[in-house]
């Protein structure tokens, strides 16, 4: 049984009057994937942001509960750090936001933040990154081409590969392939399987063939709630929720 | 990590102080003004002040009196008219652009109007004097040419490039499926922008026609120039009249003791005029109405269609009796032939163009074609009052260009100044100078705020009073500037006339252009970039100036562009600060000096308007230049940056 | 029938086209720079700071002449040479300025049937005259560059400058000394004042420096009466006066400058010229100038200036022709 890297205890989440996120609790388990899926606008973006404190640039959000992340304790308690904790838990985004830098630029932004300001020190990090993302066969030559001249795909990846450079140790990534043609959504689909090994990653999707494909543990969430969590196998072949069993064959969605 | 989070307060605090800068200068300048323009008012006495109609200020009269009902008057005729002529025509340049414009001119036309809106104002007032009075002159029963007509001409002018491009603005920000809506109802191309874009676009046709307003009152340069200076209440579009700006730049040098704090109250009027001006467009709300526009045929367009008709056909009678009046003149030799056969020339062209029109009318006498004739007739409007502008520009270039580039000689710009031989030389350093104080001042405090209002503070309660003041300080005449960084630098800094004293008034005045321009291309950086920022773990101030500002650097540097251009063509403050020192190279920032702006004035008045003109030829490069950087630098950066 | 993208250009340019057209034409039939006696009069004057002006007034009206409006509906300027400007453009109008000023784009118009001569002016036959002069602060004379200035502004040299701009050597018992150069003279001179003044000041200046190359004159001109508050509030060394400088002038100064502490010296005399459009057969070219009377009929008194100019005189012309013939 592996242990949990995130604890998510009875978190409730108002944006202004709206009651987004009625009592969550979740475990999360070490580097394993968990998928959040559900209609739209049900708080699977919301609780996602809500690991790394995204919400807090968000006017009139209130957020309520415990989030307890190994190694910081309840980081909505008193103290915290929080670029600290946006440094362990990074975030990819629905639509690819490659800064327009240049490829080097991009990935090595993170580690400037913390302190690395040497090329030398740059040099490997950003290598290593952009390998473990996938892109780096693709780009060596030319690390000072600017990013937005890439592809969607390829900035997906240079996202990842960004978010990666500052050595989290979870990975949130919010419906990552939504916008993206089916070609690179199968190579990110692959990262995640490879990342899965060293990364505790939580996705948001709107595609249940993609929870399928790489999800180990999947939630349901519904109007706030999460009605149904377990073993991704379990779920989709035998839900015991109703209405999630109705979401995922496809009567309402 | 404490030092990011002091850093990210250290940083916070020099941003806010930034933004409150333009609160303590406007409350500066408010103080200033009312502190002695309210106390003379207050011994003048109200009434007699701004419904007085007799005004005599010369030194040592015993019969002073401060009535200054004709300068208001006169101010009120001269806005209003010119806010008509301009407001018609522009909007109908605008609906031109956007419509009717073959794609290929469309850019070109564009880059005109915007040239037109760099031109500095004594340019237009050196044309004024130099072609619209002598020409007016020739019409005018009193052969004066001066007064309210020939300020409004030149003043429609000024203020056509504001109306177009927010105009234009207005109507691209209309969602294009109102437009393709109505083109699918089958109303036609020009039915569909009057009907129902237009209206769609009022809320940005408001904002221009009160920022025009806003402009024409308080334009003072082009408006001394035409305007004739007489202090009496106007009864005639050509007489001699004054306004209150021109009466305030005109007589502010010379005047002393309750002369000068009357005036400093002519400043007050304008001031709480244009404050008030400012507050009516930010309450007034149009709202933009989200039904659905079917064409459904109003009544009052059938009024309408109805009375062109008889109005052109009533056009076609009289012009036939004139065609029929002229053949009698042939048997007066008397009468210049050529005048005459021009006139019947003139009249045979009137004659079919009104015929075809009419017939065009008559012949389907459904409502409906009606209805498709008038809205042919404002698109032939807005054909036309491209026409002019485009007539207006080039003719005011060409003339300037005409006039003035057998004068324009490397000696005259780059030579030492002796009184036979007239140099540039000083206003070339001066305006160097002028334009280096103000960068260094509105730059840092400009970006400031802007990174203020839209990074930390975008929704606050306090930010609500820090925009009405950088609005206030925007709509604030040049002049009063001028009398408040006389009073003010000159006076009681001690700075006497001086470069100086000029930098950085016109620094306080353009400082509301860099932070709009800023914060507008602050706003428009995508918010998923300061999220991915944020997301890495890095602070705020970070995030702002590692990858917002860097994105925003086109508009930073188009509000650099700017201001160097207001800089360079702003002379009205400049008249009452730097002393008006043309012949000698000023030495350091505290002595007086020139602008070349201003040198135009000087030659137009105190010398040769050849000199004026060749002046106004070397301005001119300098406007087009800077306009061609703007828009090489607009798509160098704009090439990195991102696409959304 | 009525399909208007077929014939999207061809009204649009046919009305423009005959617009221009109309305008041209207008443009070319309504020339007319002719002056006519049965049109009305314009008049063109100096602003309010002028000492032009005011010593222009003076001489038509007396003490009084602070107190006189002008005629509503003039048209008001702020320099010598924009008059100039506007009265050798305008057929209709009439102007005064510096004799010395004037060129031949305009005529010249007898006052009292006298024209504006030298010999005219000395014997005052012609009345319209003031002198030019500078004013300062007596106690900064101690200050050797400036009074080295103020002797250089009484010499010979300076004398010779203000004969070639035209003006009339401002008469002196003793005549001129010559001036002779200091050695190493360094220090800044402030000058400021009449407009009318400034352009002679400035080869004043120009002499000057030759002979004193280590000095600096910083000169600018916004009026007389800046001038005078300058000196005033001590922001100025010299100022330069284009009228006669009153009593109440003085009280005005020494209340800044303390009393018995101005000082004047004066540079020459300047007529004032009524001037009138080259078309104006009234009037006779600078270059045509005679010592003699001039015809009955063909000038214009004194007293019907005042009347022209005062707003508040009862008489009113609304031509040319009811000036001349007014008695």
């Amino acid at each position: 049984m592996k242990e949990n890297i995130i604890e998510i205890k009875d978190v409730q989440l108002h944006y202004g009057n709206h009651h987004a996120l009625k009592s969550i609790n979740l475990s999360v388990s070490k580097c394993e994937i968990l998928a959040f899926i559900g209609p739209s606008g049900c708080g699977k973006s919301s609780l996602l942001r809500c690991i790394n404190r995204m919400n807090d640039l968000i006017d009139g959000c209130r957020v309520r509960g415990k989030v307890v992340i190994e190694g910081f304790g309840d980081i909505y308690g008193k103290g915290i750090d929080i670029n600290n904790l946006r440094k362990n838990v990074g975030m990819v985004f629905q639509k690819p936001n490659v800064f327009p830098m240049s490829i080097f630029d991009n990935i090595a932004f993170g580690p400037r933040t913390h302190g690395i300001k040497k090329k030398k020190d740059l040099d490997p990090i950003v290598e290593d990154s952009l390998k473990k993302a996938g892109i780096w066969q693709e780009v060596k030559d030319d690390l000072k081409k600017s990013a937005i001249s890439l592809s969607g795909g390829q900035q997906q990846r240079i996202c990842i590969a960004r978010a990666l450079a500052v050595q989290p140790k979870i990975l949130l990534m919010d419906e990552p392939t939504s916008s993206l043609d089916p070609i690179s959504t199968a190579i990110i689909e692959d990262l995640c399987e490879n990342l899965k090994i060293n990364y505790t990653i939580v996705i948001v999707t709107h595609n249940m063939q993609q929870a399928t494909r790489i999800s180990d543990k999947t939630a349901f969430f519904l109007n706030g709630e999460i009605l149904e969590f377990g073993e991704t196998t379990q779920i989709f072949s035998n839900p015991k929720n109703e209405k999630c069993e109705k979401y995922i064959t496809g009567r309402f969605g | 990590m404490m030092t990011v989070k002091l850093k990210d307060g250290i940083a916070k605090y020099f941003l806010l102080c930034s933004a409150a800068f333009s609160i303590v200068a406007l409350l500066a300048i408010a103080l200033f003004l009312f502190s002695r323009g309210i106390p003379a008012m207050a011994e003048i006495g109200l009434f007699k002040f701004l419904f007085g109609t007799v005004w005599h200020n010369n030194p040592g009269a015993t019969n002073q009196s401060y009535g200054v009902l004709p300068m208001i008057l006169g101010s009120i005729y001269v806005t209003a008219l010119a806010t008509m002529i301009g407001l018609t025509i522009g909007i109908f340049i605008a609906v031109f652009i956007f419509k009717f414009c073959p794609k290929k001119i469309r850019g070109i036309l564009e880059q005109l109007i915007n040239l037109l809106g760099g031109i500095p104002s004594v340019v237009f007032g050196l044309f004024g004097i130099l072609v619209v009075v002598p020409a007016l002159r020739q019409i005018s029963p009193t052969f004066v040419g001066e007064g309210i007509l020939a300020a409004s001409l030149i003043l429609s002018i000024m203020i056509l490039p504001t109306i177009v491009t927010i105009s234009l603005n207005s109507l691209k920000a209309v969602p294009r499926n109102f437009y393709e809506g109505a083109l699918a109802l089958g109303a036609t191309k020009e039915q569909s922008v009057f009907k129902v874009v237009l209206p769609a676009a009022k809320s940005g046709v408001y904002t221009a026609v009160v920022l025009s307003i806003g402009r024409a009152i308080g334009e003072t340069m082009a408006v001394i120039m035409v305007i004739g200076g007489s202090p009496q209440i106007p009864t005639s579009w050509l007489q001699s009249i004054d306004t209150l700006t021109a009466l305030i730049a005109r007589n502010s040098g010379e005047a002393s003791g309750l002369a000068f704090e009357a005036l400093i109250a002519c400043g007050v009027v304008l001031f709480v005029f244009t404050i008030l001006l400012n507050v009516f467009l930010m309450t007034v709300k149009i709202k933009r109405t989200n039904q659905s526009y079917k064409l459904t045929l109003k009544r009052h367009n059938e009024r309408q269609a109805q009375k062109l008709i008889d109005h052109t056909s009533f056009l076609h009678l009289r012009v036939a009796l004139l065609y029929k009046r002229t053949k009698f003149f042939i048997k007066y030799p008397f009468v210049k032939l050529g005048q005459f056969f021009v006139w019947l020339v003139v009249v045979c062209k009137l004659n079919v163009i009104c015929r075809q029109l009419s017939e065009l009318l008559d012949k389907n006498w459904r409502a409906e074609s009606r209805q498709k004739a008038w809205y042919a007739f404002l698109k032939v409007s807005s054909f036309f009052a491209a026409f002019l502008g485009v007539l207006a520009l080039v003719g005011l270039i060409l003339f300037i260009l005409i006039r003035g580039t057998p004068y324009v000689s490397w000696h005259f710009v780059f030579g030492k100044y002796t009184l036979d031989n007239p140099t540039l030389t000083p206003a070339i350093v001066g305006t160097l100078i002028l334009v280096g104080i103000a960068l260094c001042i509105s730059i840092p405090i400009g970006v400031g705020s802007a990174i203020f209002l839209s990074e930390y503070a975008r929704k606050a309660k306090g930010v609500k009073y820090i925009r009405l003041a950088i609005d206030s300080l925007a709509a604030i005449p040049s002049i009063v500037y001028g009398l408040f960084g006389f009073i003010f630098f000159v006076g009681l800094f001690g700075w006497s006339y001086s470069l100086l004293a000029g930098g950085v008034t016109l620094a306080i005045m353009t400082l509301p252009t860099v932070i709009r321009i800023t914060e507008e291309s602050l706003l428009t950086v995508p918010h998923i970039y300061r999220e991915g920022s944020v997301a890495l773990g890095a602070s705020k101030v970070r995030t702002t100036f590692k990858v917002v500002l860097p994105c925003a650097s086109v508009g930073i540097a188009s509000a650099l562009i700017q201001t160097v251009g207001r800089v360079i063509s702003e002379s009205a403050v400049l008249i009452l600060t730097i002393g008006l020192m043309v012949n000698i190279v000023p030495d350091g920032v505290m002595s007086p000096g020139t602008s070349l702006a201003l040198n135009i004035y000087y030659f137009g008045n105190f010398g040769s308007s050849d000199q004026a003109a060749a002046t106004c030829v070397v301005l001119l490069i300098v406007v087009l230049l800077l306009n061609l950087v703007l828009s090489f630098v607009g798509k160098r950066l704009g090439r990195n940056n991102f696409k959304y | 029938m009525f399909i208007v993208s077929k014939n999207k250009f061809s009204i649009a340019t046919k009305l423009s086209a005959l617009l221009l057209f109309i305008v041209s034409v207008f443009g070319l039939t309504a020339c007319d720079y002719q002056f006519r006696v049965d049109r009305p009069i314009i008049i063109i004057s100096r602003d309010s700071a002028s000492g032009t002006r005011e010593a222009f007034f003076t001489l038509l009206f007396g003490s009084k002449q602070a107190d006189i409006r002008l005629k509503l509906g003039s048209i008001e300027l702020n320099s010598t040479a924009a008059i100039l400007a506007r009265v050798s453009s305008d057929p209709q109008s009439i102007g005064y300025d510096s004799l010395g000023f004037v060129n031949d784009s305009v005529k010249l118009l007898p006052v009292d049937k006298y024209l504006p001569t030298t010999q005219n002016i000395l014997d005052d036959k012609y009345k319209l005259w003031r002198p030019l002069s500078v004013l300062y602060r007596i106690d900064r004379m101690k200050q050797r560059h400036l009074s080295a200035f103020n002797d250089f502004l009484q010499s010979q040299q300076a004398q010779d400058i203000v004969q070639s701009r035209g003006y009339v050597n401002f008469p002196s018992s003793e005549g001129y000394a010559e001036y002779k150069p200091i050695a190493d003279l360094v220090g800044t001179i402030r000058v400021s004042g009449s407009t009318t003044v400034e352009p002679m000041m400035q080869r004043l200046r120009e002499k000057f420096l030759d002979y004193q190359p280590n000095c600096k004159i910083e000169l600018t001109a916004a009026g007389s009466g800046p001038g005078r508050n300058d000196i005033k509030n001590d922001n100025s060394d010299f100022g330069m006066q284009s009228a006669v400088v009153t009593q109440s002038h003085i009280d005005d100064i020494e209340q800044g400058a303390g009393v018995g502490n101005v000082g004047q010296t004066n540079l020459a005399i300047d007529a004032i010229a009524v001037i009138v459009h080259s078309s104006n057969y009234l009037g006779i070219p600078k270059s045509d100038l005679t010592d003699d009377i001039q015809e009955q009929g063909q000038s214009v008194t004194m007293q019907n200036l005042a009347n022209l100019i005062d707003n508040d005189s009862g008489v009113s012309f609304a031509t040319w022709k009811a000036m001349l013939e007014f008695q």
